[in-house]
């Protein structure tokens, strides 16, 4: 009857929730999302602050997915090739190949985005380059939307092209602004693209040049989430950019701060979770 | 015994997630609840077993305790502290890691007595060379200690948590060499120091006379390290769930035993000098392996069995099990959380419980009757020779797959509560590397003699480098399969309670129908 008990307990577990992960990365970015139904997205994978970069991807993401039980990843996405967003994704794929894969497709001769470009072709995952209005079913109610970029761009700032995703699931929103910085935020809202949402993946890692006031009044947070190092070498993140965003009644997390955070929805309520200090 | 070794684990569990005072007022209500329910009878048996409970809560409450003089408690204040090297040091091209026991701490009012370890990693510049520090050196580092940082990123591995289980709460780093002062060299004297020295012949002899990747596993086989293993091998041992075959476990003290044995009988010892003999030679191995859980576990469980004759006592398997469980957590009670300890335990405890009853299900089976025509053999004695030596073969297969279906039965939850990941290639891997690795073991313990030797090294060489081969080629071919092993997510302790409550009740059920029958 016990074990009848604990096993009801444990199969009783509600699995209908999103899962969204920024991992503590230092000055980089590294998103994990686990949907309802069991897929899997990763936004971006990389740093500047680790002694070789590269490795983030085998020693800090591919065990997080493993610790979840996942093999395969179902869409990486790459928001823009500079290095703190993309040399830990060579090491990643290579552990967890990807299914499907969505870039820019802005040719950067990097050797992280050619290691980048290799592993895509050695675990044969599809390559796609995102564009605005692209929608991505992830199952069971979650849609993940390509607000930005318009159009491939080959020589203009890098951060103004990025990827800028909003994932959605019932009433809760997740806008993943990558590295966009004020120009982007300014295009996006002139040609008024929905980007209400109640957690905002802060761009350009609390950088003063990008979250406008316009940007702010037109998302709404109630969530800032910043990703960047406790002892950031750029000084992220900007104190203005903070104050702005508390102002606006948001609640600010920062991963060099807080550790990784967790953000868990069941499309109604969102449940944060930092992992500094949670062992 | 069992029953007191469970409720000695429970103890030191419960007091890891309470405190000592809460664990001894639950035993207080345990106690009072047994002598208002239970029958007079029954009344020793359990004040026995909660006593055993309260034995494992203080004795991990004490384990517990930061002294005073530890230098964790003075970690920000030290400039230098000195004391001697406590470990083997790991050495990696660009930096070396090990374990030093601190005895003097210099602070702000000068040098003082201290006592704890310290976790020291030192890193060499592009042109510099690593100091050459070997174990119970006595040194002087002048350097600002540091606790270790916890892991701010679910699914990571915590160095915290792992070197805390060792005693260790403090570690330092070393960049410029000139940190470092050796005062005196003397670590050969010590047993501990020479067992050691003894291991890097080992390494050496094993790396002389075969290639290098072989000579890698070969030195993994033997002395039961991944130090010195390619990540990939590695990765495939892992995935087939044969990585026990690397690890110094109970494998090894008994292949080394039976080699001793028959040496023993060759050069005609006299049995009652063997067990001493042996005995020494198993307490050798551990220091110079270290004290793995695996191991010494082992190690206590064969010393048991030998003193068992000279003692006249009867030792039976499941007793020595059980009374070594007691003895190593009574030594390290946080061993109880140490992944080694709990899948040695498992392996074991599949190996005397499990498997026995698969066997005797099995025997009713023509799986079962593999191996076993006892029929006289007629016609040629060479083809009847062959034919019982192929018999016997077919024997140890059955053998070994029984065995491994019971230990992945048993470790199965153990493993994906650690490592994430079901291996669904450990049976036919550990059948084919089974009877590879006795031949691997005795040729790289054999290498330390046959090195020197003319004609042997050659021979050794090549039998070592093929069985390797063979091995590695085995281990590696059921690892790249796609589907060698499928990743699930941590199941939760209660669901791990709730298998081995079923599977025990299952175990026990098989068992009273087959003692029936």
């Amino acid at each position: 009857m016990i074990t009848a008990l604990i096993w009801i307990s444990v199969l009783a577990t509600d699995r209908s929730v999103l899962k969204v992960t920024f991992l503590d990365v230092g000055d980089g970015l590294c998103t994990v999302v686990r949907t309802p139904s069991g897929k899997t997205m990763v936004f971006d994978c990389g740093t500047s602050s680790w002694r070789d970069n590269e490795s983030i991807g085998t020693r800090l993401a591919a065990p997080y997915l493993q610790s979840m039980g996942i093999d395969k990843i179902d869409v990486a996405v790459l928001s823009h090739p500079h290095s703190d967003h993309v040399s830990g994704f060579a090491g990643l794929l290579a552990a967890k190949p990807a299914k499907l894969v969505l870039d820019t497709g802005i040719k950067e001769g990097s050797p992280e985005y050619m290691k980048f470009i290799r592993a895509i072709r050695k675990c044969h995952a599809r390559y796609r380059i995102a564009k605005r209005g692209q929608v991505l079913d992830m199952g069971d109610g979650v849609k993940v939307k390509v607000l930005d970029p318009t159009m491939i761009a080959s020589n203009s700032d890098l951060n103004e092209e990025c990827i800028v995703l909003r994932i959605v699931y019932g009433q809760s929103a997740f806008l993943l602004a990558a590295d966009a910085g004020d120009e982007a935020e300014h295009e996006m809202l002139s040609d008024g693209i929905k980007v209400r949402a109640q957690l905002l993946q802060v761009g350009h890692h609390g950088s003063r040049l990008a979250t406008s006031p316009e940007w702010i009044e037109a998302v709404k947070p109630d969530i800032a989430v910043i990703s960047c190092a406790r002892n950031s070498q750029y000084h992220f993140p900007s104190r203005q950019v903070v104050e702005r965003l508390e102002a606006s009644g948001a609640r600010v997390y920062i991963t060099g701060k807080d550790g990784a955070i967790q953000a868990t929805t069941d499309g109604n309520t969102i449940w944060m979770r930092t992992f500094r200090n949670s062992w | 015994m069992a029953a007191i070794a469970i409720a000695f684990g429970a103890g030191i569990a419960a007091a890891d997630c309470a405190s000592f005072a809460c664990c001894v007022l639950l035993a207080g209500c345990l106690f009072v609840l047994a002598l208002t329910v239970a029958r007079s009878y029954q009344r020793p048996a359990i004040i026995i077993l909660i006593s055993a409970f309260v034995l494992g809560a203080a004795r991990y409450a004490v384990d517990q305790c930061v002294p005073a003089s530890d230098i964790s408690n003075f970690a920000r204040s030290v400039s230098a502290f000195e004391g001697r090297v406590a470990s083997d040091p790991q050495v990696e091209p660009d930096r070396m890691r090990f374990v030093f026991n601190v005895s003097r701490i210099k602070t702000a009012k000068g040098w003082r007595s201290a006592a704890g370890d310290v976790m020291l990693s030192v890193y060499a510049g592009d042109d510099e060379e690593l100091p050459k520090l070997s174990y119970r050196d006595r040194a002087r580092i002048t350097a600002s200690p540091y606790p270790p940082i916890d892991p701010t990123n679910p699914g990571q591995f915590s160095y915290k948590s792992y070197l805390a289980r060792r005693g260790i709460y403090t570690c330092a780093s070393v960049r410029d060499l000139s940190q470092i002062k050796v005062l005196n060299r003397d670590g050969w004297r010590s047993p501990v120091g020479a067992a050691l020295m003894l291991k890097r012949c080992f390494v050496s002899s094993i790396s002389r006379i075969h290639p290098r990747d072989e000579a890698s596993v070969i030195s993994g086989v033997v002395l039961g390290t991944y130090s010195y293993l390619p990540e990939d091998t590695l990765s495939d041992f892992t995935r087939t769930g044969t990585l026990h075959v690397l690890a110094a476990s109970g494998y090894n003290c008994f292949i080394m035993l039976w080699i001793a044995t028959f040496i023993f009988k060759c050069v005609r010892v006299v049995p009652k000098w063997r067990w001493i003999a042996a005995l020494l030679l198993i307490s050798l191995y551990v220091m110079m392996v270290g004290p793995m859980p695996s191991l010494v576990r082992a190690a206590i469980m064969s010393a048991l069995l030998l003193l068992a004759a000279p003692l006249k006592r009867v030792a039976t398997y499941k007793n020595v099990f059980y009374a070594s469980g007691i003895i190593l957590l009574a030594i390290t009670p946080s061993n109880l959380f140490d992944v080694g300890f709990q899948l040695s335990f498992a392996a074991v405890y599949a190996l005397i419980s499990v498997a026995p009853i698969l066997e005797a299900m099995l025997s009713r089976t023509a799986l079962g009757r593999i191996g076993s025509n006892r029929k006289k053999m007629r016609g040629n004695r060479h083809i009847a020779r062959i034919r019982a030596g192929m018999n016997r073969h077919a024997r140890e297969l059955v053998a070994v797959a029984v065995a491994t279906t019971a230990v992945t039965f048993v470790t199965g939850p153990i493993v994906a509560y650690h490592f994430n990941y079901i291996s669904l290639t450990a049976m036919p891997a550990n059948m084919a590397v089974a009877l590879l690795v006795p031949v691997i073991f005795a040729d790289g313990l054999a290498s330390i003699i046959t090195c020197h030797l003319p004609y042997a090294h050659l021979w050794m060489g090549i039998i070592g480098t093929w069985s390797t081969r063979a091995m590695v080629g085995a281990v590696h071919f059921f690892g790249s399969m796609s589907y060698s092993a499928v990743s699930v997510q941590s199941p939760p302790i209660l669901a791990i309670a709730g298998y081995y409550v079923v599977l025990y009740a299952v175990m026990s059920y098989l068992r009273s129908k087959f003692a029936e029958r």
